[in-house]
């Protein structure tokens, strides 16, 4: 009880509560830029965290990283560009509501489901961390090859049309992945003699060139960007009120994106990025109306958005427990905490408890003022984007777009690279090659590969060392899943096709 | 009077001289980190700064520049950075080694830079979880003598410190083990921590931060760390191994050695006051500066060939 | 115009010369490193080489480059990559504010004459918010932007 009276005094500070609002505001800005993301934010802010005090120093970054995931989907819905690669699947369902007038609705419907995205994170963090965190040690090499796998049979689900070119794409992210340093083996692979080459080609680099540069292009041939102005009457349905009745009217769905996201971020390494796609996908595979998804489906925004803020304190639980980095951003926490003396474990909830404790309710804090800084840094944004002229907008996009680029790693040569790739991203989605899975196969191929070799050598000693990667009851498991998600859209499709004739016998019984 | 004239000439040179590098540093300098932001290089360059700035009088301004395990950011400077003193770059051992002999087209050379100082050190360890069968590094060593390859031993990285250590406890135990690489050190714990690997051999800041979950061993350090009070070393054990990986700064080849003199001062101060919060976490603080910095160098060099030469002909063989 | 091509065989054919680029780049590496791409280039290759069927057998004939005015992605293409390979040598302030003011004018110029007045007023704008931007990742973020070759 003592402790709880702590939290709550440390927390009544108004400073802390301006930290919060900043931090979320901040994070919103920098999330909506296509080219900044929630780590670069964090490790930008970083420097500034070690004049504060910890608990002032963990609540900023908090909540930064908390408005950022959320900040990605204003550049998805808008622009077609993800801000973030937790957005990815936001802009799927998003843009097009963007294109039909509804873009307000869709703002609403993503600032609804991302604070209680949020909320849900800090509840399984505050409620359910050992369990989870026990799980989350679980996964090793094979399971991690496994849910590699699963995520690629999104590819199947991402590329309408068709699947060939959806896995010929899959196949080029997942070499564009290999460029580099081997992972295991150290040595370089396809660097065509260039020392730059080593770094590899960087996450976010091929997320903005893939994403924002055809995007550019089209705006660019088409003369205008394609925003329509919003309808009052979708202008009504994205009040607060009306955003969130839709969002609790979708219970199911809502529930299970919080838990995939839970599930994916607690798997030390996957984050926002593969959590959005798994939840968007599921959402799409239980909707009874999977046609509309791609057109405008409010329930493919809902799984996005509130699976990718679970993820922010949902990837703390190994963080906090073991000191494992759930997500990319978590390492900057990791490094402020170790910092501060801070060190993972019992003690962090005991010991340092108020703040701790402390910490985490400041990511609920800032996932509920997420509601208010958003809708009215939503309908700003909108404004500002709706009023300018496309040929004001292209080149702004590109310059931030540009900029975040170099900061992420302080290289001209990712900007090249970004700028290559995107190019290539167009002309491949002129032939029918969407960008969506040469993305994923490059979050995934590394993952994959990692996990693959790393088995096969943890089994160097066995006469199949390759057994190695079905000897767990979690790849198993992961097996199984993977199986039925990419055999789900053939299995209802067959379903489908036995129900036909038994509903057309049963029409054409004469009535008794 | 032509003595003379030589010796005012001169005198006005090293004046000159001297006060052209006693004008040094009049503006900020660069410090270029060539790993991720939150990562011990970073954090200990955070550390540094407002240390350095104090001493120098000039902002220093740390900025990252990741990729290949520092290859690119090392390439780079060896090919860009002006020898002028207001550019410098923390370099890792063994890193600077492993890659150029091991990797075609890193881009750079292990002599291509102008050591200033080595500031720390962090040993490697070899650990096991706490509930491990092996509780001595000679249950470990036994074991794996009846049983080749079959223990498993995690590492942050491939030719990596953690790598040609294993490969080096290979060679001195005469046992065969198979070692795992991973991305860093982060995803070592939970692997260590689920079961997933026999063993790992990484840095002394693991286990002193996961405590009492692991079991430490051996350390790879000439005494005892002090954050690991109870984790024996491998000299004590019998076996000559010593090393881990160096943190420590260097500047281009050519730059004045007064600058590099006064850099090296201002790490040293630097140094002994981050002391405090480096050695609880498992830091082992070093300080090697000028000709010592070199040294360092080429005695690491020659511990490792052993095992890099192993590689090598491994290669060839193929 | 709209111009209908058979993709999948284009696709395909691409594909195989991707393949063939890694491929002929994959450097000179033991088994380790290079399991797992060799099983990548295969399954590119895979394909691509489906695609090339499908397209020869079943083709289905799909418009490309049919939206909009097709010269303005290349030129704004152009316009991008000079801008970005103009920072290394004049830095990023004069290349930035420089591509962007071309790229606006060249845009505006599907819509409407791009007369002095209107240029100078970009001009403006663009000035404005090229300090603005520089000004937070320079100055407030310390991100080391590059000040061009030119001029060191």
């Amino acid at each position: 009880m003592e402790l709880f009276w702590n939290v709550a005094t440390t927390l009544m500070d108004p400073f802390v509560f301006l930290l919060i609002l900043g931090g979320v505001t901040a994070g919103l800005f920098v999330g909506a830029m296509p080219g900044l993301t929630a780590a670069m934010a964090l490790s930008v802010l970083l420097p500034f965290t070690f004049k504060l005090p910890p608990l002032h120093g963990l609540v900023a970054l908090g909540a930064v990283y908390m408005g950022a995931i959320y900040g990605g989907s204003f550049a998805a819905i808008l622009v077609n560009t993800p801000g973030t690669p937790s957005s990815i699947a936001t802009a799927f369902e998003g843009y097009p509501m963007a294109k039909d007038g509804r873009a307000l609705e869709a703002i609403g419907l993503a600032t609804v489901s991302s604070a209680i995205g949020g909320l849900a994170g800090v509840f399984f963090l505050l409620l359910l961390s050992p369990p989870l965190a026990r799980l989350s040690i679980q996964f090793g090499s094979a399971e991690y090859f496994w849910v590699a796998m699963l995520g690629l049979t999104l590819i199947a689900s991402l590329s309408p049309g068709s699947t060939l070119k959806g896995f010929l794409g899959g196949s080029i992210g997942m070499i564009l992945a290999a460029v580099g340093v081997a992972p295991i083996g150290g040595e370089n692979r396809f660097t065509f003699g260039m020392p730059v080459l080593q770094g590899g080609v960087e996450m976010i680099v091929a997320l903005i060139g893939f994403f924002v540069i055809p995007e550019l292009f089209n705006m660019a041939a088409h003369g205008r960007a394609a925003l329509a102005e919003v309808t009052l009457e979708s202008r009504k349905r994205g009040t607060f009120l009306a955003a969130l009745r839709t969002v609790l009217s979708m219970p199911g769905n809502l529930i299970r994106s919080c838990i995939i996201g839970e599930i994916v971020a607690i798997i030390p390494g996957a984050g926002g990025s593969i959590a959005n796609l798994v939840a968007y996908n599921e959402a799409k595979r239980a909707s009874k109306h999977p046609e509309r998804f791609g057109k405008g489906a409010v329930e493919g925004i809902v799984a996005s958005e509130s699976s990718n803020n679970v993820t922010v304190a949902g990837s703390m639980v190994p963080l906090l427990t073991l000191g494992i980095p759930g997500a990319p951003p978590d390492a900057v926490i990791l490094g402020v905490m170790l910092m501060h003396g801070l060190r993972p474990g019992l003690d962090l909830f005991t010991v340092s408890g108020s703040l701790t404790y402390g910490f985490i309710i400041s990511m609920g804090l800032a996932a509920l003022f997420m509601i208010p800084v958003g809708l009215l840094g939503g309908r700003l944004i909108y404004r500002v984007i709706v009023k300018t002229p496309h040929y004001l907008l292209v080149p702004s996009i590109a310059l931030v777009t540009i900029l975040g680029t170099y900061a992420l790693r302080n290289s001209m040569s990712d900007v090249v690279i970004m700028l290559l790739l995107g190019t290539s991203g167009f002309l491949l989605k002129e032939l029918g090659v969407d960008s969506a899975p040469i993305v994923l196969g490059l979050i995934l191929g590394s993952i994959a590969e990692m996990g693959f070799v790393q088995t096969l050598l943890r089994g160097t000693a066995l006469e199949h060392p390759w057994l190695m990667l079905f000897e767990n009851r979690l790849s198993q498991i992961i097996i199984v899943l993977m199986v039925l998600s990419f055999a789900s859209p053939y299995l209802s499709a067959g379903v489908r096709r036995l129900k036909k004739p038994l509903d057309e016998l049963r029409d054409e019984e004469p009535p008794e | 009077m032509k003595r003379a004239l030589l010796l005012a000439l001169s005198t006005i040179l090293i004046v000159g001289a001297g006060i052209a590098f006693a004008g040094y540093p009049d503006r900020p300098i660069t410090y270029i980190i060539s790993f991720n932001p939150g990562g011990e290089s970073d954090i200990t360059a955070r550390l540094q700064e407002p240390l350095l700035e104090e001493v120098l009088g000039v902002a220093v301004n740390v900025n990252h520049k990741p990729g290949g395990g520092g290859a690119v950011a090392w390439s780079e400077f060896q090919r860009t950075a002006k020898p002028d003193g207001y550019t410098i770059i923390g370099t890792n051992i063994p890193h600077i080694i492993g890659q150029p002999m091991l990797r075609k087209d890193s881009g750079y050379e292990t002599n291509g830079f102008d050591h200033i100082m080595w500031f720390h050190f962090t040993p490697n360890a070899l650990i096991v979880r706490a509930d491990s069968p092996f509780k001595t590094l000679k249950d470990f060593i036994d074991y794996a003598k009846a049983h080749p390859q079959v223990i498993t031993v995690g590492g942050s990285g491939t030719y990596s410190a953690n790598h040609l250590e294993t490969l080096r406890l290979e060679r001195e135990a005469g046992i065969k083990l198979t070692y795992i690489p991973h991305t860093g050190t982060g995803p070592l714990a939970p692997a260590i921590l689920g079961g997933h690997l026999s063993a790992l051999m990484n840095y002394s800041m693991l286990p002193a931060q996961l405590g009492d979950k692991v079991r430490v061993l051996a350390v790879a350090s000439e005494k005892r760390v002090e954050a690991l009070p109870d984790a024996p070393t491998f000299k004590e054990q019998g076996y000559d191994i010593v090393g881990g990986a160096f943190r420590g700064v260097a500047a281009p080849k050519g730059t004045p050695k007064e600058i590099i003199a006064k850099l090296a001062d201002a790490f040293t101060k630097a140094n002994k006051k981050i002391a405090e919060k480096q050695v609880p976490m498992g830091f082992v603080m070093e300080y090697a500066t000028g000709d010592e910095a070199k040294t360092l160098v080429d005695k690491m060099e020659k511990a490792y060939s052993d095992v890099i030469i192993d590689i090598l002909k491994g290669r060839e063989k193929k | 115009m709209t111009r209908r091509a058979n993709t999948d065989l284009l696709s395909g054919i691409l594909g195989l010369a991707i393949a063939g680029v890694f491929w002929w780049g994959r450097g000179d590496v033991g088994r380790l490193s290079i399991m797992f791409p060799h099983a990548l280039l295969f399954l590119l290759a895979a394909f691509s080489v489906a695609l090339v069927v499908k397209g020869l057998v079943r083709p289905e004939l799909r418009s490309i480059f049919a939206e909009g005015d097709r010269a303005k992605i290349i030129g704004c293409c152009a316009i991008l990559f000079v801008w970005v390979l103009a920072i290394s040598y004049i830095g990023f302030f004069l290349s930035s504010v420089a591509g962007f003011w071309v790229m606006a004018c060249y845009l505006a110029s599907s819509h409407r004459k791009v007369t002095p007045l209107l240029a100078a007023k970009l001009f403006c704008v663009v000035l404005a918010e090229v300090t603005f931007f520089y000004l937070i990742f320079a100055k407030l973020l310390y991100v080391p932007l590059p000040t061009g070759a030119f001029f060191n």
